[in-house]
């Protein structure tokens, strides 16, 4: 347990200063939008005209559906945790995970873990474990963020919504760690990790607002885990589908599985 | 006495090349093992087999006894790393890379007196030490828990000669405690002074493996004469371990194996003109008598 302690530290300490600036930057997003909704607030008749006027199939390929913008949920939904929110968690939880062993193993620093008498299997429990508590915590941390953002600033909120899209993100985020660690567990380059865990998310997201444009194509939603991300759905009304649960969860957990069987197994030349 | 290491006709193959081809190596408590062989030979890959890093094909390998993934793992306790291609991290000091280490091992070492010894800046960032400096901290990360074994790739690299023999010197102490070393080397050298045992590969394969005390007996001298007179090269024919590679009516040169002295008896007959004793490199030795 002292030695997962260590490593898992260690591994925090060592990917501190990324994990930080996405932090800040994504609850400095937070913070503008909840400073600018008052004044958005007071012409969010036309935006909801606005967004009225777009095709249905559109802004459900964009999975802003249910939007409104007389509130700062459906305000903050369609501006931050439609887009920006998940590219930043995207960012940093293929770049942690990508980081953790194949940019290990390509800079040789794995040889001083490896050395060590610990086994392989616990090496990988530490890399998933700091990943899954630095992507939680990121996630929680920028959602959660905006209940006291909005205090402050006098904002009205639902409480219990923004607390459900801060289950969605994270559950949303480690699943993208768990993805991209995996692809780091099989290969000794961080790019080829970029190009898998990247390639993939880039596939489901066209994927995504393709189903919602081409009725043929209607069933590509499935595969896509951007049509399980419904932050609308979870900040503007509290809603999680268990479906969304359980693909995040399943995917996280059959990722982390094959990532550490072929980490036990292979070969590490450093 | 149990073996510390024990390498059993083992083989690693990478696609279609052997890069380790049913090699065999013993070390005991107490000696210290230097591995030679030419780049890419397969030191390194013998090395990483050796700590687990990665997987032999065919064979087996044990560490105080201990063999499979598992086993090796808490073996490891007993064991000091040093990577030739050594990284640690950029932005940590020595003092945190000590730290760490401790903490994993679940020791305090004797790290702080081995940085003073070697004179090393603790709070600087690893990236801003020189090479030297940089080799120096992972050899103190290799040995300040007090291992029994260490096994290290090319310990020296980097090392101006007089931290070179304070390596050494750490070596000899090392082996007197009981410790064992594992070490490849390009400096023949440094594995004359300080080694018990060597081996040598060679594309994958052992082409030889003796202890120092039996290579001295092999161990072969290169002996150049110019002599003021003709001489008769007949009289140097047939002195024992004598191999003439070149000869002319006034000088020969000649590889003498073993005792110099009857070689030499027959030289000083002759007035010199000139001479030149060199000693052929430990691999040179090793070629030369197994080919």
């Amino acid at each position: 347990m002292r030695q997962l302690a260590t490593l898992i530290s260690k591994e925090i300490y060592v990917r501190r200063w990324s994990l930080l600036g996405f932090t800040l930057g994504s609850v400095a997003f937070l913070l503008l939008y909840v400073l600018i909704y008052p004044s958005f607030q007071n012409e969010s008749a036309k935006f909801n005209e606005l967004l009225q006027s777009y095709p249905k199939a559109v802004l459900k390929a964009f999975n802003i559906e249910n939007l409104q913008f007389s509130s700062i949920e459906g305000y903050i939904s369609a501006e931050h945790f439609s887009f920006v929110w998940p590219l930043l968690a995207i960012f940093l939880s293929i770049s942690m995970a990508g980081n953790s062993i194949a940019g290990e193993i390509e800079k040789a620093t794995m040889a001083i873990t490896l050395s060590l008498p610990l086994k392989r299997g616990k090496i990988y429990m530490s890399k998933a474990l700091s990943g899954l508590i630095a992507i939680g915590g990121f996630a929680a941390v920028t959602t959660l963020s905006l209940i006291p953002l909005s205090m402050i600033n006098n904002v009205s909120l639902n409480y219990g919504h923004v607390v459900k899209i801060s289950i969605l993100g994270i559950l949303f985020a480690l699943a993208i760690y768990s993805l991209a660690l995996m692809f780091s567990a099989i290969y000794s380059e961080k790019s080829k990790v970029y190009f898998w865990a990247g390639g993939i998310l880039v596939s489901m997201y066209v994927a995504n607002i393709v189903s919602g444009l081409v009725s043929s194509l209607k069933n590509f939603q499935y595969v896509s885990l951007f049509h399980y991300f419904a932050a609308d759905k979870a900040i503007t009304q509290g809603i999680i589908s268990l479906q969304s649960v359980a693909v995040f969860t399943g995917l996280s957990v059959a990722s982390l599985a094959i990532g550490y069987l072929v980490f036990i197994k292979r070969d590490i030349s450093v | 006495m149990s073996n510390v290491l024990n390498i059993q006709n083992v083989t690693k193959q990478f696609g279609s090349k052997k890069a380790v081809n049913n090699i065999s190596i013993e070390l005991k408590s107490g000696e210290i093992y230097g591995f030679l062989g030419p780049n890419g030979a397969g030191k390194t890959t013998t090395i990483r087999m050796v700590m687990d890093f990665i997987r032999p094909d065919v064979g087996t390998i044990e560490l105080f006894g201990a063999n499979g993934p598992k086993s090796l793992a808490a073996a490891r306790k007993e064991v000091g790393f040093l990577s030739a291609d050594s990284a640690l991290y950029s932005d940590w000091n020595a003092r945190r890379h000590i730290k760490y280490l401790e903490s994993v091992r679940g020791v305090k070492t004797e790290a702080l007196k081995l940085a003073k010894r070697f004179n090393l800046d603790l709070g600087a960032p690893y990236k801003h030490l020189s090479s030297g400096n940089q080799q120096k901290l992972a050899l103190i990360l290799a040995i300040m828990h007090q291992p029994k074994l260490l096994i290290l790739d090319e310990p020296t690299r980097g090392l101006d000669p007089l931290w070179q023999e304070e390596i050494y010197d750490i070596l000899r102490d090392f082996r007197t405690a009981g410790g064992a070393v594992f070490m490849s080397s390009h400096n023949l050298s440094e594995v004359q002074k300080i080694c018990d045992h060597v081996g040598i590969i060679k594309d994958g394969k052992m082409v030889a493996s003796q202890t120092m005390d039996s290579l001295r007996k092999i161990h072969t001298h290169q002996v150049s004469a110019e002599f003021q007179d003709e001489i008769n090269i007949a009289e140097f024919k047939d002195i024992k371990h004598v191999e003439i590679i070149k000869s002319s009516s006034k000088s020969i040169m000649a590889n003498v194996t073993g005792d110099l002295n009857d070689f030499m008896n027959a030289i000083n007959k002759h007035k010199l003109h000139d001479l030149e004793v060199t000693h052929a490199s430990v691999e040179e030795t090793f070629l030369r008598h197994y080919r």
